[in-house]
């Protein structure tokens, strides 16, 4: 076998196409590695700066009334993780800037694709593409020809007489192109890693090399997979130029064509509610309710009996709370729920769409390790929901934190001049966003994750069946 | 002890008979020239004491073991030099032989390979070149030295001198009798009734899938092998 991996190894780095196609693919890696460290970098530090921006002018807003504060908002931004620069995900088209202010959930916005007119015009090169989609094509041109030029040359005869066993004969040809494949993504990720390490300091924490190890080595089962698949394909066509032929004609198919295909069909099964329908359903729901503004409304006198009732007096101005501020908490309350229904509508139908990628991973290994990639990168859609989620939370409690000042810090109801004095503020804490950890990455991913080991049984049993049934005449 | 040899050996493609009822068997230091049309069974002949194939009924045997496909047995006794002696264009002479005889086993100084490669005729210039360079001559050549490196009791070629101009073909006749005279033996298919009378001890005449005439070269001129070649066929 040893024998035979040499021989494919010399074959490989004396042949002139494949050493033109190594070289632009080294290029790309060095293009992609810049781009990608050049967007991360400008995020990083524009977000660093805005965020302590923000939370200075929080802090220093002097004496000021908690409302006011609440309406003028606060904003809170996305993290920058430095395993993104392996995958961006859908980090080119989702926000990753929240402003958080009363009443209202405001949805993420200031995504690149916003901002950066040039990228999302010209698409990116991004690492995980390169891997994803060009590595593929570049092991068909490795692999197409294995062991059908040998056929063709007559050469598999002399191997086979010289007393090597199929089984050793091919196993030595997989295995010397995935040596070859290896050397390339290797080479890719060396310099992915040398332009961080240049270009920006401090962006890879353990985590961040934690998540690009387990990352990497799933592109590489990926790679093992496909040139098993390459190479039992060369055994079994006819010759090279069918074994071509059909292997391109899959990679259009699964690479190119079916995640388009299956990103369609998604939308068409669970279709997604029209923004000016969302709006609509959601403006009714919301008017039912009472926001802290308007006394008229039906539900905002039950409420004010209900205080009276509680603390057993006659009129509001007896009252020792400012109604104004509870008032707008309970409205903030009711928002919520208002919110959480028609928000659930939304992701139960993105994640439904998902899905339907999900399960096609099951024939085809790309999809999953697609998503893997992205889950392992954090820069899925889970991971955005999860900030979100988290945004929201912290609104809640930002806001809730200003009524109940405004309710119970001394003020009268009406009084909507009453000023908190400045020292308040420090009392807020800031949002801190927690990362999630590496089981939360990956947990939303198990079934590619099986999929994966599925296709990697499949071509070790594809291998033993070829090594069984090869043909030498 | 015959080395080669072959008992009722048949062999059906889809109902039709390739090679039937094959009997041969050849001793040390023979070479058996086999003569036929195309498609008369020649190669399958060889395809069959290689094991790259199956018999449908009886067995081929080399040094009295039977061959077995998949099974790599027998490959130690014998050596192969197929009609297109193609190899490896993006290594040199040296390098093919090196990767051919690793395959077999065997690990040889540079200096031996070396010796191989002019033991089968190829000019030392030639030896550190590129096979792509080669002509289809010098790659045969090549062929040879893997064959002689392997150290086989037995070669099989394939109708080794088609294509080969006659300063080759001589070159050639003159190594497979060294290669006789060794004590190898050589089981040869070919189209070229002058060269097999020349270089062959016997000669058989094949016709659709069964050996019709065994003959000693000694007893036969090659007017006459013509004409009993082309009577039989």
């Amino acid at each position: 076998m040893q024998t035979i991996i040499k021989l494919t190894l010399t074959n490989a780095w004396r042949s002139r196409h494949l050493q033109i196609f190594a070289g632009i693919l080294l290029l790309a890696f060095i293009v992609s590695a810049i781009n990608s460290v050049l967007v991360l970098k400008a995020k990083e530090q524009q977000f660093e700066t805005a965020r302590q921006e923000v939370r200075q002018a929080w802090l220093n807003q002097g004496p000021q009334n908690p409302h006011n504060a609440a309406h003028y908002g606060h904003y809170v931004f996305k993290p920058v993780y430095g395993v993104q620069a392996l995958d961006n995900g859908i980090g080119q088209f989702a926000g990753a800037i929240i402003r958080l202010e009363a009443h209202a959930q405001n949805e993420p916005k200031f995504s690149p694709a916003e901002s950066r007119t040039d990228s999302s015009r010209f698409g990116e090169i991004s690492f995980s593409w390169l891997l994803q989609v060009l590595m593929p094509l570049f092991i068909i041109l490795l692999c197409f020809n294995a062991v059908s030029a040998d056929k063709e040359q007559e050469n598999l005869k002399l191997v086979a007489a010289q007393g090597i066993s199929n089984r050793q004969y091919i196993s030595g040809k997989i295995t010397a192109n995935f040596l070859v494949i290896t050397a390339l993504a290797c080479a890719g990720l060396v310099t992915q890693w040398t332009v961080i390490k240049l270009m920006a300091n401090a962006t890879a924490t353990p985590q961040d090399v934690l998540h690009s190890t387990i990352w990497f080595a799933v592109y590489l089962v990926y790679f093992l997979i496909l040139t098993t698949l390459s190479v039992c394909t060369s055994a079994w066509a006819g010759n090279s130029k069918n074994s071509l032929l059909l292997q391109v004609a899959a990679w259009v198919l699964f690479i190119i064509v079916m995640p388009k295909l299956t990103a369609n069909i998604g939308t068409q099964i669970y279709p997604m509610q029209q923004r000016t329908a969302f709006e609509r359903a959601f403006r009714i729901d919301e008017e039912k309710g009472i926001n802290g503004h308007d006394s008229q409304s039906e539900r905002y006198k039950k409420f004010e009996d209900s205080l009276l009732k509680k603390y057993k007096a006659d009129s509001i101005s007896e009252l020792p709370v400012n109604v104004d501020g509870l008032a707008m908490d309970a409205g903030e309350n009711y928002g919520n729920r208002v919110y959480d229904k028609h928000f659930a509508k939304i992701r139960t139908a993105i994640k439904q769409q998902n899905s339907i990628s999900k399960y096609a991973s099951l024939i085809n290994p790309f999809l999953a390790v697609r998503n893997l990639s992205t889950g392992l990168s954090q820069s899925d859609y889970q991971h955005q929901l999860k900030f979100v989620a988290d945004a929201e939370q912290y609104r809640r409690y930002l806001i809730n934190n200003l009524n109940t000042k405004m309710a119970y810090g001394g003020s009268k109801t009406g009084d909507w001049d009453w000023q908190v004095d400045s020292k308040y503020w420090e009392t807020v804490k800031d949002f801190d966003y927690s990362r999630p950890s590496l089981l939360w990455s990956v947990k939303n991913y198990w079934y590619e994750a099986g999929m994966l080991l599925l296709w990697t049984v499949f071509a070790g049993l594809l291998f033993v069946f070829t090594a069984k049934k090869l043909k030498l005449i | 002890m015959p080395v080669l040899q072959a008992l009722q050996l048949g062999k059906q493609y889809g109902g039709t008979a390739a090679l039937s009822n094959l009997n041969l068997s050849i001793e040390k230091g023979e070479i058996f020239c086999l003569l036929g049309q195309n498609g008369a069974g020649k190669t399958t002949s060889i395809n069959l004491f290689l094991g790259f194939t199956n018999a449908t009924s009886g067995e081929a045997k080399i040094n009295d073991v039977t061959v077995q496909p998949n099974d790599v047995a027998t490959k130690k006794f014998v050596a192969y030099i197929p009609e297109v002696v193609q190899l490896y264009g993006n290594l040199d002479g040296i390098e093919n032989l090196d990767f051919f005889s690793r395959l077999a086993g065997f690990k040889y100084s540079k200096e031996s390979l070396r010796g191989f490669l002019s033991k089968a005729g190829l000019q030392s210039e030639a030896h550190q070149k590129r096979l792509s360079t080669y002509s289809k001559g010098m790659r045969q050549k090549v062929g040879i030295a893997i064959a002689i490196a392997k150290n086989a009791d037995v070669i099989l070629m394939d109708e080794p001198t088609s294509g080969l101009d006659p300063k080759a073909t001589a070159e050639f006749t003159k190594i497979c009798k060294e290669l006789a005279a060794d004590g190898k033996t050589i089981f040869m298919a070919t189209h070229d009734i002058f060269n097999a009378v020349n270089v062959g001890t016997k000669i058989g005449i094949m016709r659709h899938g069964e050996l019709v005439h065994t003959l000693n070269t000694r007893d036969i001129t090659a007017g006459e092998l013509q004409k009993l070649y082309l009577e039989t066929i």
